[in-house]
C-alpha cells in the first residue's frame, strides 16, 4: 500500500465514519445517549487517594483560570492585529502562541510519556531525541492545521463539533498506531535477546534506528495538537488567518522545546543508569536488551491506555 | 454514588468555551421562584456568535436571527438542563425549561441572559437548598459561583443566607473538576 492510499484510508476514517461515540457542543448537538444518566456503584477515579485529586482539582482549576486568561489576551491581541496586521500585537501574539505551546505541553498528551520510555529504554544518540522531539511536535500541529482547515473548507462550519470528533477519532488511530509501533519495538528486542550478545549487529541491534523512532513519532504526532487546533481555528474566526498560520510555527516550537528536553531528559538519565549498573559487573547478554523490551512493552501499554482513556 | 458515566465520549482539550456567570436569585411567597441568569461568552465564543448571528457593533440583532440563535446555540441545552441544578436534600431538580432569553454585547462579548424557574415551595421551619450552574460534558469551563449573587422578589418574606460548597459527589471529568454550589439557608419570617 502506498503511503498515499494509507493517508487518503486514514482521512476517509476521520471524516466519513460515523461519530456516534464522539461528544459534541451541548449548545448544538444532543447528547449522545440521553438516558443512560446512571447510578454506578464503581469508578477508577475512587481508587486515588483523596489529596492526590484534590491537588490535581487545585491545579485543573488554576490551569482553567489561566487559559481563560490567555484567551482574552489573544482575543484582544487579534482586534489589534485586525486594525494593524504587522503591529506590535502581531509579535505579542506569536509570543503567546511560543508560551502557550510550553505550558501546552506541559499538560497531559503531547507524547511526553512516550519518548520518556523510549530513550530511558534504549541508547539514543542526543541528535535522535532532538529529531523525534521535534517530529513530533511539529506533526502534532501539522495535523491540526490540516484538521482546522479541512474542516473549515470543506464542511464550512463554524462550530467546534467536527472538530472536537474528528479530534478523538484521529486519537484513536494513533493509539492503535502506538500499540503496533510498541509491538515491532518489543519483537525486536524478544529477537535481540533470543540472538544474544551485546552486539549491535543489523538484525537484532536495540539501539534507537532512525526508522523505529520516526515511526514512533508519527504514530504519536498524527494526533492533531488540541491546542493548535483550538488557536488557529479562532484566529480564521476572528478574520487573522495569516498571523493565525505564523503562531502555529511559534506554538510547535514551545511544544518541541519540552518534549525534546522529555526526550534529553530520559536519555541522560538512562546514561548515568547504565553506566552505574555496567560499571565492573558482568550482565547476562540476554538481560541487556531486557530494559528495551521492557519499554516496548510498555509503549504498547501505553497506546491501550491511550485508546481508552482519552487524557492520558 | 451517583456519578455520571460518561464512558469514552469525552474528547482532548475540553473546555472548548469559557463561560462567566451572573446569577439573581428570585423568590416569591412560595419560596424560590428561579434564578435569572447572564452567561458571558469567551472572546473566541463571542466572536463566533457575534459573527453567526450578524450582530452589529451596538449588538442590535434582529428578532429573526434572534430566533435562529436561540434554536442553534441554546435550545439544546435542555438536554444539558441548561446547566442548572437546584438540591433540595437529597433530591436533584434539574432545570427543564428557560424563559425570556435574550442576547446582548458588551466590551465585544456576548452575554445570553434568561430565566430558569424552578417554583420550589418552602413550608419548614428552614430549609437548605443548592445552586450549580456546571457543564458536566465539560465542553464548557462554566465559571460558577460568581462573586457576587443578586437576591430579587419577595425578598422580605425570607431570611436568607448564604455561602458557596464544593459537591464532591458530583465530581465529573474524570475526577478532575468538582462543582461548586451557591448554598442556601432559607427561614420564613
Amino acid at each position: 500500500m502506498t503511503s498515499r492510499t494509507l493517508a487518503i484510508l486514514i482521512l476517509g476514517l476521520i471524516f466519513f465514519l460515523p461519530w456516534a461515540s464522539y461528544s459534541q457542543s451541548p449548545f448544538q448537538a444532543p447528547p449522545e445517549q440521553p438516558e443512560e444518566k446512571k447510578e454506578q456503584g464503581f469508578n477508577p477515579v475512587d481508587l486515588v487517594p483523596g489529596w492526590i485529586k484534590e491537588k490535581g482539582q487545585q491545579a485543573m482549576a488554576g490551569i482553567m483560570a489561566w487559559q481563560h486568561q490567555i484567551r482574552q489576551k489573544a482575543g484582544a491581541y487579534a482586534r489589534q492585529i485586525r486594525e494593524d496586521p504587522w503591529g506590535s500585537a502581531f509579535w505579542s501574539y506569536l509570543g503567546l502562541a511560543f508560551a502557550y505551546g510550553v505550558i501546552h505541553a506541559l499538560g497531559p498528551g503531547h507524547g511526553k510519556a512516550f519518548v520518556g520510555t523510549y530513550f530511558l529504554s534504549r541508547k539514543a544518540s542526543v541528535k535522535q531525541g532532538l529529531m523525534v522531539g521535534s517530529v513530533m511536535s511539529f506533526l502534532h500541529v501539522l495535523s491540526a492545521i490540516i484538521l482546522v482547515l479541512g474542516v473549515y473548507f470543506i464542511f464550512k462550519t463554524g462550530g467546534m463539533g467536527p472538530l472536537d470528533q474528528a479530534e478523538a477519532r484521529m486519537q484513536k488511530i494513533s493509539a492503535g498506531l502506538i500499540f503496533l509501533v510498541g509491538l515491532f519495538l518489543a519483537w525486536k528486542s524478544g529477537r535481540a535477546m533470543l540472538h544474544g550478545g551485546t552486539g549491535e549487529c543489523g538484525c537484532c541491534s536495540t539501539r534507537g534506528d532512525n526508522k523505529s523512532l520516526l515511526s514512533l513519532a508519527l504514530a504519536v504526532g498524527l494526533v492533531p495538537c488540541p491546542g493548535a487546533a483550538l488557536i488557529l481555528f479562532f484566529s480564521i474566526t476572528l478574520d487573522i488567518m495569516f498571523a493565525g498560520l505564523v503562531a502555529m510555527v511559534f506554538l510547535a516550537a514551545g511544544l518541541s522545546l519540552v518534549t525534546v528536553s522529555f526526550a534529553l531528559a530520559a536519555l541522560f538519565a538512562r546514561n548515568l543508569l547504565a553506566r552505574a549498573t555496567t560499571a565492573g559487573s558482568i550482565i547476562s547478554p540476554r538481560l541487556y536488551h531486557l530494559p528495551a523490551m521492557l519499554g516496548a512493552v510498555l509503549i504498547s501499554l501505553l497506546g491501550i491506555a491511550l485508546y481508552f482513556n482519552p487524557i492520558l | 454514588m451517583s456519578l455520571h458515566v460518561s464512558s469514552t465520549g469525552q474528547a482532548l482539550a475540553h473546555p472548548h468555551v469559557f463561560l462567566e456567570t451572573e446569577i439573581e436569585i428570585e423568590f416569591n411567597e412560595q419560596g424560590l421562584k428561579g434564578v435569572w441568569q447572564e452567561w458571558t461568552f469567551d472572546e473566541y465564543q463571542s466572536s463566533w456568535i457575534i459573527n453567526q448571528y450578524n450582530i452589529d457593533q451596538e449588538g442590535e440583532i434582529s428578532s429573526q436571527e434572534l430566533d435562529r440563535l436561540y434554536r442553534e446555540t441554546f435550545e439544546n441545552l435542555k438536554h444539558y438542563d441548561f446547566f442548572t441544578m437546584v438540591i433540595v436534600g437529597d433530591e436533584k431538580i434539574p432545570a427543564t425549561e428557560i424563559e425570556d432569553f435574550s442576547v446582548k454585547i458588551q466590551d465585544g462579548l456576548a452575554i445570553y441572559s434568561f430565566f430558569v424557574p424552578f417554583d420550589i415551595q418552602i413550608n419548614q421551619g428552614k430549609q437548605e437548598l443548592f445552586i450549580l450552574v456546571y457543564d458536566e460534558s465539560y465542553f464548557c469551563q462554566v465559571f460558577f459561583p460568581p462573586e457576587e449573587i443578586g437576591f430579587k422578589g419577595d425578598t422580605s418574606s425570607w431570611e436568607i443566607d448564604y455561602t458557596t460548597q464544593k459537591k464532591s459527589d458530583l465530581t465529573f471529568y474524570f475526577g478532575m473538576v468538582t462543582p461548586e454550589a451557591i448554598k442556601l439557608s432559607i427561614t420564613p419570617l
